[in-house]
């Protein structure tokens, strides 16, 4: 027995060993040895004006990818959707951009700025399951805050008054009566939405169905409205799905299929692949968008490196592609418990 | 005789200092034997060993013919601790201590002669250890090795803080019970006088052996002190005298007497004195309580 | 062995309980007062949308110090004058002894950990839907975990003889329970928690450790 508890004793110390010591050499040593290797790509965006990324560079300076240097005037010109304030206070904002009139409210209403995280992947994280959908017509100006909440359950979807906990039977059978009727098959596989109030408009769920299908589910007047969305290839399998809710409302959502290839969903439900077909996977990588009304950049970031696309905002074609693989890897391998790219705690030896 | 404890080579070291080397001795069924021994012979170290609570270097120690750090569980049954200080549990009362021991010893608690011996001290059924006094804790251990009624008792320096009544009613009742019943016992003890009215055999410890080992009467009968006034002063003990082994411990007083002790006979120490050519005057002869042969034995330093 | 153990820790089983459900009762009153004063579906949506340890946030560290505690009142009156030798002295298997100890303090646990989460489940399961409620009865549940470790590892340290030891002891300790606290994001320890449990039921046999060395004298 005492073997035994030492056996134990050991694999604890070990376990803590690897944990440990990697840990406070990436932490603390890393920076020290390896300062100039470990930092990703600075603030990159593509110019439409110029057809390239522009990046900042230490200092004041700018650079485009081509190596081609910028003083900061310059580039704040080359990217006028982004500097705008700063075009406006010196008068310098020109009134058409690209042949397309603008103004600093038409850039504020079109410009996009949209962040997902590895983490919020409904894998990548634990979800208690329940979930809130807004009134997309408030009688009011603003969204207002549901009563009930709601679930899905393996035959239907039920609404759960939040006052008393108790299950509203109308309701329930009113949105699960309205998708079957448009051929959900239950349980749901997959859904996103936001619940946020401060949002300007509300777009509802967006759901993929027991078949893979996809579906848009939202209340209009106490209403169900669920729409489903077709998509032209019939062999594309939808995986993941998001919904976006731009101000400008160029679209309806996204989605990615089983091979990681990117789509947008558009206003008249048209299913198209982004930029056509960049590979995101919701689950291993963060995806940045930030975009204007003719083009937006978007940046992932992989295992292996941070990924830049830039797309056009009119027909979602792509423009350009920079690959900046990371330097080197600098980093112990050890155990870990908890990472950046889910919300899991659970041993893993990278 | 059948031996209930035996000591074979042990060897112990704490760190780089060693305690002994190669120790053995055995004790005999139903005997009292008390280890005595200067601070620092290694009197604890020898308990320890023999209770399991200390791991020789090497060496064994049996009881009841079973090496003590591999003893069936069931045997410790037949073996009664007393641990230094008379600890106990001093989280439990009178009655509940005697509650928890009586379920490992079923078939022979005597719970009778553990509350005989509680009805002499003045303290509350209710009375938790922690609130009572060395005294009394001492006469609680010690009804909870009657109660027990084991074969073997060790105890480790029993009359540490306790008043002299207290140690003359533990070595009575110690006495009388080991001798009625036959048991036999292992103590240690730092007050020599206790030993003396309780022990049958001794064993005396020197810095890494033992000096001897043998009844208390052999000691009582035969060791004596013998004195004699030198004719002149000397500054240092006469070599000879040192060189022989059956004196143990010559020296020569402030004013001049000499002084040593042996187990030989007066003739004998006379005939030796003559023989190694030292003058002296007339050769007295003491006899000796433990104590005093204690010191002869070992020397006063 | 159950009766000496109760008889020394009965008065502190009591204290961490009424403190432990104590703090969970403070925690439900919290709840309750948030819910009168600013409705149900207030709460739900906070629940639904914030990724939090609500209303339970402060028991964080209450298991773990109950476990400490017991560990600490069933064990330092065992090194209190190597009181622990009487108990290695009585006819039993020692093994079989030292389960019977930790056996107890984990059962004591349990049943004050089970009345927690009871209490819990009671105040919470009126007003809110399963789903919710689950979150955050999982959410502690690491921590409650880390309870029953920190009496293991702490019977551990106690009964350990030498200092430098208990030092080297203390440190694996302190970085095994940080295990326990890397997340309170609710849920996040559901595919660990296995691992967890198989942990704390591997820290049985830690303490043999130190019983083992006390026997061989070492200090």
């Amino acid at each position: 027995m005492r073997k035994l508890a030492n056996i134990i004793l050991g694999i604890i110390v070990a376990l803590l060993v690897v944990w440990e010591l990697p840990w406070l050499y990436n932490n603390y040593a890393v920076s020290f040895l390896h300062g100039d290797e470990i930092g990703g790509q600075p603030f990159t965006l593509y110019s439409g004006l110029a057809d390239e990324f522009i990046q900042n560079t230490e200092g004041q300076g700018r650079r485009g990818i081509s190596g081609r240097e910028y003083t900061v005037e310059e580039a704040d010109s080359l990217l006028p959707f982004f500097w705008t304030t700063q075009l406006v206070n010196a008068g310098r904002l020109p009134d058409t951009i690209r042949g397309y009139a603008v103004s600093p409210q038409l850039i504020r209403q079109t410009n996009i700025n949209y962040h997902r995280r590895a983490y919020d992947t409904h894998t990548n994280r634990p979800n208690c399951c329940l979930w809130l959908l807004l009134e997309s017509l408030p009688k009011r100006v603003n969204l207002e805050d549901p009563d009930d909440a709601f679930r899905f359950t393996k035959d239907g979807i039920e609404f759960i008054n939040m006052n008393t906990g108790k299950v509203k039977p109308k309701k329930s059978k009113l949105f699960t009566d309205a998708l079957v009727k448009k051929g959900f098959a239950f349980p749901v596989h997959e859904l996103d939405g936001n619940p946020d109030t401060r949002k300007e408009y509300d777009e509802g769920y967006l759901l993929i169905d027991n078949n893979r299908k996809m579906y848009q589910m939202k209340m209009t007047a106490g209403q169900p409205f669920v729409k489903k969305i077709d998509l032209t290839d019939e062999t594309v399998v939808p995986k993941f799905i998001f919904v976006t809710e731009f101000r400008s409302r160029c679209l309806r959502g996204m989605m990615t299929d089983e091979n990681n290839v990117l789509y947008v969903i558009t206003p008249n439900y048209e299913v198209k692949p982004l930029g056509g077909g960049i590979h995101y996977d919701p689950t291993q990588s963060n995806m940045m968008i930030m975009g204007n009304m003719l083009d937006w950049t978007i940046r992932i970031t992989t295992e292996e490196a941070e990924e830049f696309y830039a797309v056009s905002a009119l027909d979602h074609s792509l423009l350009k592609t920079f690959i900046a693989p990371y330097r080197s890897n600098p980093y112990l391998p050890g155990l870990h418990f908890t990472e950046t790219l889910d919300r899991w705690v659970k041993p893993r030896f990278n | 005789m059948e031996n209930v404890i035996e000591c074979i080579n042990l060897t112990h070291y704490y760190g780089k200092r060693k305690i002994y080397e190669n120790l053995s001795f055995n004790v005999p069924k139903g005997r009292i034997l008390g280890l005595l021994g200067k601070n620092g012979t290694g009197k604890t170290t020898t308990i320890n060993l023999l209770s399991g609570y200390l791991q020789p270097r090497s060496g064994e120690c049996r009881i009841f013919g079973q090496n003590v750090q591999t003893m069936d569980p069931a045997l410790r049954r037949q073996v009664g601790l007393l641990v230094e200080n008379h600890v106990q549990y001093q989280f439990m009362n009178i009655e509940q201590i005697e509650h928890f021991y009586a379920q490992f010893y079923p078939g022979q608690w005597r719970k009778e002669a553990y509350y005989e011996l509680m009805k002499k001290l003045k303290v509350a059924p209710g009375q938790r250890i922690s609130r009572m006094s060395n005294g009394q804790r001492s006469q609680v251990a010690l009804g909870l090795l009657l109660a027990q009624n084991p074969e073997l008792l060790i105890l480790d320096d029993f009359s540490v803080g306790l008043d002299p009544g207290y140690r003359r009613l533990f070595v009575e009742y110690l006495r009388d019970w080991a001798h009625s019943e036959g048991k036999t016992v292992f103590l240690t003890s730092h007050i020599i006088q206790d030993l003396e009215r309780l022990v049958d055999d001794c064993i005396i410890m020197d810095y890494g052996s033992i000096l001897m080992q043998c009844p208390l009467g052999h000691i009582n009968e035969g060791f004596h002190r013998f004195r004699s006034q030198l004719p002149e002063r000397l500054s240092d003990v006469p070599a000879p005298l040192l060189g022989d082994k059956q004196f143990y411990h010559p020296a020569l007083s402030l004013t001049g007497e000499l002084e040593l002790y042996s187990f030989l006979e007066k003739d004998e120490v006379e005939r030796r004195l003559q023989a190694m050519n030292i003058p002296h005057g007339p050769l007295m002869m003491d006899n000796l309580d433990l104590e005093d042969a204690f010191i002869g034995l070992t020397g006063k330093y | 062995m159950f009766y000496k153990e109760w008889i020394k820790t009965r008065w502190a089983l009591l204290l961490i309980l009424i403190v432990t459900c104590g703090y969970v009762g403070y925690e439900l009153l919290n709840y309750l007062r948030a819910i009168g004063a600013m409705g149900g579906a207030h709460i739900w949506i906070a629940m639904i949308t914030k990724d939090e340890p609500m209303f339970v946030r402060h028991l964080q560290y209450i298991p773990m110090m109950a476990g400490i505690a017991l560990a600490c009142v069933q064990f330092f009156p065992e090194m209190y004058h190597k009181c622990l030798k009487l108990t290695l002295h009585l006819p039993c298997s020692h093994l079989r002894m030292m389960f019977e100890m930790l056996g107890f303090g984990l059962v004591a646990l349990l049943v004050c950990f089970g009345l927690n989460y009871l209490i819990l489940w009671l105040g919470m399961r009126p007003s809110l839907a399963p789903e919710l409620y689950g979150k955050m009865l999982l959410v502690a549940l690491p921590w409650y975990l880390a309870g029953f470790a920190a009496y293991l590892l702490s019977a551990w340290i106690i009964l350990e003889g030498s200092w430098s030891r208990r030092i080297f002891n203390l440190v694996v300790m302190f970085l095994c329970l940080k295990v326990f606290y890397l997340s309170s994001f609710p849920g996040a320890y559901v595919p660990f928690l296995l691992c967890l449990v198989v942990f704390v039921l591997a820290c049985i046999l830690l303490p043999w450790i130190s019983i083992d060395r006390f026997k061989k004298g070492i200090e």
